[in-house]
């Protein structure tokens, strides 16, 4: 998990998967949380700058910074303010994690949320909307997924059963 | 350690509570088990019992090996049962093994886990399976809870069109499990062929219909419920199918209703229909739908919208105002990834392309209940007349 929040080592953030699932429709994007069964809604800057983060191979933050500049009428002082606290707020929802591998670069491949319009947009900061009323389900049906390894078998017991 | 499934869960459920597994046996040694334990049920019995149903236009049969089990868990599906005839797409096994001479299919060792309603899953190439807790079972439980969860495990090897569904004990299938069974096993099965699983209510006509969809407490059940003996027909409450192509379509699997008991009285004409009237403080209502009300239940129709179901407190007449596409996949996909443990990516996908293609409304519910057929079908006479988009 990315820590403190400061992405200026040119650490590469991509979505947290297979454990955050997310779609975007008519320009907002809808996340899902499996682990913690809490989902979000993103919308204007905060779905373009999920766009750029869901890349294949993810996005650094100052590469990031600077797509928003060519995007948005703000300057880059004012987005980076703004666009790094909210990643930090994205890490600590554990909804982005560093990657390993470098993506494409931004500028040549960005597709923005909100369509191909050349116009820069009006800036409003980014904002995380939050839901929680699911996690009751992700705490009374916990979920155990088994891994490559197989079936787990109990130790051989006479008459072994499902303790039925 | 965590490492990714093997190819056949692109959407399989997700980590929420990994642990290590210490065994390499694999899936083989399971179906080997099952098929003996079915096997061996059947031997002690009578035979085994068959019933065929069309589900989404795939016929599906259901094998029990006692006839009890078989009346619990088809229940439910009567009002999609079909006369047998060319060789069903799945068999699915059902069984228990109270008896002592039977024995029970392998299970995992689910270590400390006590949340009855955990779950296991396992696949590989061939196999999925899953494994939910129930109660352990244990005498001291059921002295105070004498019909505890009995476990239940849910085995699908689709290349070969069979399936098994096991459960300890089936007086003990809960009231839920009998109201809406084999849930794991349809959604793996029909997923594969299109046919997708969604936590939500449907009601319609002939010519088209709506999804309701919300999280448990929304008043989906209600919704739906209320529309029995209208123009409406109903094709489920609380879990139905979806197919996309052509055209969006609806698709019952389950005949059943359950509402919280203290919102019966809403709905009096649904007290004649009552299947557990003697149990409802400890269990929700459960009407059979097709049973009592034959004329009111729908095996499908194209689906027309998705409404977003919500009570608003001190409103009278139900209304349908509009929605983004956004709130109406927020209204159905978070709670069905959650309750269908079908939580991956493609699934949410599947959602969201459902989304695009129909129109979504809120549907806000108020003390009135007669209103709310009326505003759904204005809202389909609407929609039939091209008149919102």
């Amino acid at each position: 998990m990315v820590t403190g929040g400061d992405f200026s080592d040119g650490t590469w953030l991509g979505v947290s998967s297979p454990q955050v699932i997310h779609e975007t429709i008519d320009g907002e994007v809808i996340v899902i949380n499996l682990g913690t069964g809490s989902y979000y809604s993103l919308r204007d800057s905060a779905a373009e700058i999920w766009g750029l983060i869901q890349r294949p191979g993810g996005v650094q933050a100052t590469a990031l910074v600077d797509a928003l500049a060519a995007r948005f009428d703000a300057p880059p002082d004012q987005l980076e303010a703004v666009v790094r606290p909210f990643l930090a707020t994205l890490a600590e929802e554990e909804l982005v994690a560093p990657t390993t591998g470098a993506g494409e670069p931004v500028a040549a491949t960005a597709r923005w949320a909100s369509g191909g319009d050349e116009r820069k947009l009006v800036f409003v900061p980014p904002s995380l909307e939050k839901f929680t009323d699911m996690q009751d389900l992700v705490l009374l049906d916990p979920v155990h997924e088994v891994d490559e390894t197989g079936w787990p078998q109990r130790p051989e017991v006479a008459g072994g059963g499902a303790g039925s | 350690m965590r490492s990714p499934l093997p190819r056949a869960d692109a959407d399989r459920p997700g980590s929420g509570s990994y642990r290590d597994w210490p065994s390499s046996s694999g899936l083989a040694a399971l179906r080997e088990g099952i098929v003996a334990s079915f096997a061996a049920a059947a031997c002690a019995g009578a035979g085994t019992v068959d019933r065929q149903y069309l589900v989404a236009g795939h016929r599906l049969r259901l094998r029990a090996a006692q006839a009890d089990v078989m009346g619990r868990l088809s229940r439910t599906f009567a009002h999609l049962e079909t006369a047998p005839g060319s060789e069903p797409d799945l068999t699915v096994h059902l069984w228990d093994t109270r008896s002592r001479s039977v024995p029970a299919p392998p299970t995992p060792d689910v270590g400390d886990e006590q949340a009855p309603g955990a779950f296991f899953y396992a696949s590989d190439p061939r196999l999925r399976a899953g494994y939910q807790l129930g109660t352990s079972g244990d005498a001291r439980v059921l002295a105070v809870y004498p019909e505890a969860p009995t476990p239940s495990l849910s085995v699908l090897d689709d290349a070969a069109g069979e399936a098994w569904y096991w459960v300890a004990d089936a007086r003990r299938i809960p009231y839920w499990e009998e109201a809406t069974p084999l849930r794991y096993l349809l959604d793996w099965w029909l997923r594969d062929r299109g046919v997708h699983q969604l936590h939500a209510g449907a009601v319609g006509r002939p010519e088209g219909g709506v999804l309701v969809v919300g999280k448990s407490g929304s008043g989906k059940s209600t919704a739906t419920l209320s529309t029995i003996g209208t123009d409406l027909r109903y094709a489920g409450d609380d879990y139905v199918a979806i197919t996309l192509e052509p055209r969006p379509w609806v698709h019952s699997l389950y005949g059943s209703g359950k509402l919280m008991p203290d919102h019966v009285g809403r709905l009096p004409f649904l007290v004649d229909g009552l299947a557990n009237a003697e149990r409802l403080e400890v269990e929700k209502a459960v009407v059979y739908v097709h049973e009592r009300w034959p004329d009111s239940v729908a095996n499908g129709f194209p689906l027309l919208a998705i409404l977003a179901a919500r009570v608003v407190p001190g409103l009278v007449h139900a209304r349908i105002g509009e929605a983004s596409r956004l709130e109406g996949l927020a209204a159905l996909a978070p709670s069905t990834v959650f309750q269908m443990h079908t939580r991956g990516q493609d699934s949410l996908a599947r959602m969201r392309r459902l989304a695009e293609a129909v129109p979504s409304f809120v549907l806000e519910l108020g003390s009135d209940m007669p209103s709310i057929p009326r505003a759904i079908s204005g809202l389909l006479d609407r929609l039939d007349a091209g008149a919102v988009r």
